[in-house]
């Protein structure tokens, strides 16, 4: 068990964005949280990030709360993925340095590039290490700020809705991507998702949130059912199989 | 993560060599433009005397006065002023994130020009100010007036619908109203204190003398190690603030420190030659066609440039209407005015 929940509330002025979510997250699988816009999914993340701060509850890393850690201490350990990259100035071999800040220093050890590289060889992309952020594709960015996170070596890997802006090949590279690191590196990776067909393809267990609050924890994807994604997202669905895996068809 | 079986990037190495090497051309170009500078004047003096003398080697006292005494200082003055409007440039840019921001643009050249021009107004003058005063109260005063047109941005820039050209609206605002008190003190200040006062509102470099030199040498070597030292900081901010929090980056205090310091050597630069404009937004990006906007490689680089082109600038001010002698900062505004357009015509295209 690396990551636990437990009762947290997020208000936002007058208004509940989290109402007592509970969940925990384990190292080696990937944990999709899934809802409509809106549900809290964004702020549910952040907040496990320390970006935002909870009006109550706790969570725990490894055992330790997530107050207790100082920001570069949080670094080492939780790696985030926002939803849009920003590019500037810089080629992508400096953008992923960054993410060797809470690491070293005043200036990065020859050791800080040496697991650079090692990160852009893990992703099959040291063709673009010298390459501008600024003439990247979006596929390109969003591995980029990726491998970024990778290379602050996280236990824990947060991602929200890392396959909005990309097409299909570059959804599907990066959700596999996804599972082969949390299976490979033995991290626990936590990633909203839109696609409930891929989400359900590359998760291990699911998280449905409606209005701030869990309405249902999921184990196993073989209990996905049509009356719960329309519970949760208000629209009628069909849900067959296909290959093992359950594939949701919007109805109408 | 295993990350061990990473190799030492061989491409990336020499990138990083190439990028040092425009510091190094750069540098010699303003080690050039230096001794140009000392040789042209009403006086040519040659090329070889004019390094001699800069070396303290001068053989020949006529020359040697003229290279030491009057046109050294003055383009120490003008590398130390472009060196420092510069780097609060660069710095300002990264840290609201908005390619348009500079002392000059955002307003905060104009307002450290009112505090400098109301220290005249409201401190006595008992016969004669001592030096202390001149030099630091003037500066001490110029800063307070300048947090206050940065504080202004830095909470207009908080809001995140803001966009760049929003907060250089605000920062033209800025201006016109700091610029309006200065008018308003000059219209109630006696010949004496007019006189001075006009020095603050078009920069001039022939009057910084060795203390004032000294002050603004002290101030500028302060910065330029303050803002090396965030390099890394600032990098990290290039990434947005979010991303910037979550590698561990306290932003808001990065921020604030870096504002803080950009508006400290800028008070301190208007205080002692007066507002000169467009250095501070042209010069950096001028640097970053070449360095891009990796702090490592953008800082020395604007500075760079900032000292090299002000240098230029004053130089073509003091000899292009010879036997006339102007205040740089109409040269400057001259050529900075329309690469600002320029500027801003490049980035509606994107």
């Amino acid at each position: 068990m690396i990551l636990d929940v437990e009762g947290l509330f997020f208000r936002y002025g007058s208004e509940s964005v989290l109402d007592e979510v509970t969940f925990s997250a384990r190292r080696g699988e990937v944990l999709m949280i899934l809802g409509p816009n809106g549900a809290g999914k964004s702020t549910l993340l952040r907040c496990l990030d320390g970006l935002a701060r909870p009006s109550r509850g706790v969570i725990l890393l490894d055992g330790k709360a997530l107050a207790a850690f100082d920001g570069p201490d949080l670094a080492r350990s939780v790696g985030y993925v926002p939803q849009r990259p920003e590019t500037a100035g810089l080629i992508a071999f400096d953008a992923v340095l960054l993410g060797r800040r809470p690491h070293f220093g005043r200036h990065p050890a020859e050791e800080d590039l040496r697991r650079v590289d090692a990160v852009f060889r893990t992703l099959a992309m040291e063709h673009l290490a010298l390459r501008p952020l600024e003439a990247m594709s979006g596929g390109e960015l969003q591995k980029v700020i990726l491998a970024r996170a990778l290379a602050q070596e996280p236990s824990l890997l947060l991602l929200d809705e890392p396959t909005s802006s990309l097409d299909l090949k570059n959804q599907v590279e990066i959700l596999s991507l996804l599972r082969r690191i949390a299976r490979g590196h033995d991290m626990a990776v936590v990633a909203s998702l839109h696609d409930l067909n891929q989400a359900f393809r590359f998760g291990d267990r699911f998280l449905f949130l409606k209005e701030g609050r869990i309405v249902e924890a999921m184990e196993d994807r073989s209990r996905l059912s049509a009356e719960l994604v329309e519970e949760v997202y208000g629209l009628p669905v069909d849900v067959t199989r296909h290959g093992g895996l359950p594939v949701v068809i919007p109805r109408g | 993560m295993h990350l061990e079986e990473g190799h030492l990037p061989e491409g990336y190495i020499r990138h990083l060599d190439a990028k040092r090497r425009w510091s190094a051309v750069a540098a010699s170009a303003a080690f050039l433009a230096l001794l140009a500078s000392l040789c042209l004047g009403a006086v040519p003096v040659p090329p070889l005397e004019a390094l001699r003398s800069l070396l303290g080697l001068g053989i020949d006292a006529r020359w040697d006065r003229i290279v030491r005494q009057i046109r050294l200082p003055q383009a120490l003055a003008a590398l130390l002023a472009g060196t420092g409007l510069s780097l609060a440039g660069a710095v300002t840019q990264s840290t609201l994130r908005n390619p348009l921001a500079s002392p000059f643009t955002l307003g905060i050249s104009h307002a450290a020009a009112f505090g400098a021009a109301a220290s005249v107004f409201f401190l006595p003058r008992s016969g004669g100010t001592p030096l202390f005063f001149r030099l630091y109260g003037t500066a001490a005063i110029a800063l307070a007036t300048s947090l206050v047109a940065a504080a202004a941005i830095l909470a207009l820039s908080r809001r995140r619908d803001s966009p760049p050209e929003g907060i250089v609206l605000c920062g033209i605002a800025l201006g016109s109203l700091f610029t309006a008190a200065t008018m308003l003190l000059q219209y109630f200040a006696d010949d004496v204190q007019l006189a001075t006062m006009v020095f603050w509102t078009f920069g001039d470099l022939a009057r910084a003398r060795w203390p004032e030199l000294l002050f603004m040498a002290v101030a500028v070597a302060l910065t330029t190690v303050y803002f090396l030292g965030r390099r890394w900081d600032l990098n990290t901010l290039l990434a947005g603030e979010e991303t910037a929090r979550s590698l561990g980056v306290s932003v808001t205090r990065v921020r604030l420190e870096a504002m803080f310091v950009a508006c400290l050597v800028t008070a301190i630069v208007v205080s002692l030659v007066g507002v000169i404009g467009f250095v501070g937004i042209v010069c950096p990006h001028m640097a970053r066609r070449f360095t891009g906007d990796d702090h490592r490689f953008l800082l020395p680089g604007a500075a760079l440039t900032g000292a090299l082109l002000l240098l230029l600038a004053d130089t073509a001010a003091r000899t292009l209407l010879l036997p006339r002698v102007l205040p740089v900062a109409i040269v400057t505004a001259f050529f900075g005015a329309p690469a600002f357009i320029w500027l801003l015509g490049r980035k509606a295209c994107r």
